[in-house]
């Protein structure tokens, strides 16, 4: 089965290398993302050999990753796996991602921070706020309580099922929306523990507090599309 | 009556604006009469201010101009409210041509 990861990335120069060269042993291709980045993002990203397609301006992390995952279904993937490119998410982890999917157990699989694997340096305002979009995610998107992390951006899924999951949140509220899609769909779907590490470099620049309100307002928004 | 006269100018000058742009097909007929409603509405309340009072009191306010503001700052909210969804819309055009753009040489 041809497995390809799809990394979106943004102003990611200083890091995209070491996130492709720790992902491409796993996988059998590489699609990155430049979501409009003005580093020179993609020009590293083109030195390992990697498929790389560009946004012409930025449209956020959701907006790329749609567009890694036509990319990938357009390189006769079999399963796509989206992973960050800031190296926080531990690539170790797709193998037990695409087992499930290559068994034909499974259609997508969720990497989950809360399932035993403590991630590393995690603040407790941001583990306050994944309860509380845990519960929010319950409560208005109708996402089972099972589900133990609703904002995982870690996953696996097969090609029917990349298809058949019409995300359009282009920013942060797609990982929420994907969730929704899934487990209304008869798709099939399980979590695993994965590890994630979060350094003062990954912080400063991913996902805020405030930023929760805007994933809701989003969200909501959606609703009226 | 200098209030009431430039009220009812801009009022007509609004009716006149909006068929026009209704015969050249740039908005619908549901937003043509909508206008339409609002500009009579306005009209009359220009000339005959007390009516404000008594649909205020109809529905449970004190003084028509309170009725008048209440409804000034719903109907805001409601055309924000549709500014942003519009704009929502156009951002996810935008993120369509981009995409295509982006997938052109694979």
């Amino acid at each position: 089965m041809k497995v390809i990861a799809v990394m979106p990335a943004y102003k990611e120069k200083s890091r995209i290398v070491a996130a492709i060269l720790g992902v491409r042993p796993l996988v059998d291709q590489i699609v990155v993302v430049d979501d409009g980045s003005e580093d020179g993002t993609a020009e590293e990203a083109l030195q390992t050999g990697v498929t790389v397609v560009v946004h012409a301006v930025n449209r956020g992390q959701g907006a790329a990753l749609k567009t890694g995952t036509e990319a990938a279904l357009k390189l006769g993937a079999d399963i796509v796996v989206h992973i960050d490119s800031d190296g926080q998410q531990d690539p170790q982890a797709i193998p037990a991602l695409v087992a499930p999917i290559c068994e034909g157990n499974e259609d997508v699989v969720f990497g989950s921070r809360f399932l035993g694997v403590a991630s590393e340096g995690m603040p407790l305002m941001r583990r306050i706020v994944l309860f509380l979009g845990k519960l929010f995610s319950h409560v208005v998107l109708g996402i089972p309580r099972k589900m133990t992390d609703p904002q995982s951006g870690l996953r696996a899924m097969s090609a029917g099922a990349a298809r058949a999951i019409d995300f359009r949140q282009d920013r942060m509220a797609h990982c929420s929306e994907i969730l929704r899609l899934v487990t209304r769909s008869d798709l099939r779907w399980m979590e695993i523990p994965v590890r994630v590490s979060y350094t003062e470099a990954t912080l400063a620049k991913g996902n805020q507090t405030s930023d929760a309100f805007t994933i809701v307002w989003n969200l909501f928004l959606g609703f009226f599309q | 009556m200098v209030f009431q006269l430039v009220l009812s100018f801009v009022f007509a000058a609004s009716l006149w604006l909006v068929w026009r742009r209704y015969r050249q097909q740039a908005v619908g007929r549901l937003i043509a009469l909508l206008w339409t409603l609002g500009a009579l509405g306005g009209f009359v309340l220009a000339w005959y201010p007390d009516t404000a009072t008594m649909v205020a009191h109809l529905v449970g306010i004190g003084r028509g101009a309170d009725l008048v503001v209440y409804l000034g700052i719903v109907l805001l909210f409601v055309l924000v409210f549709q500014l942003h969804v519009s704009h929502v819309r156009l951002e996810r055009q935008l993120t369509k041509l981009v995409r295509k753009e982006a997938l052109r040489d694979l």
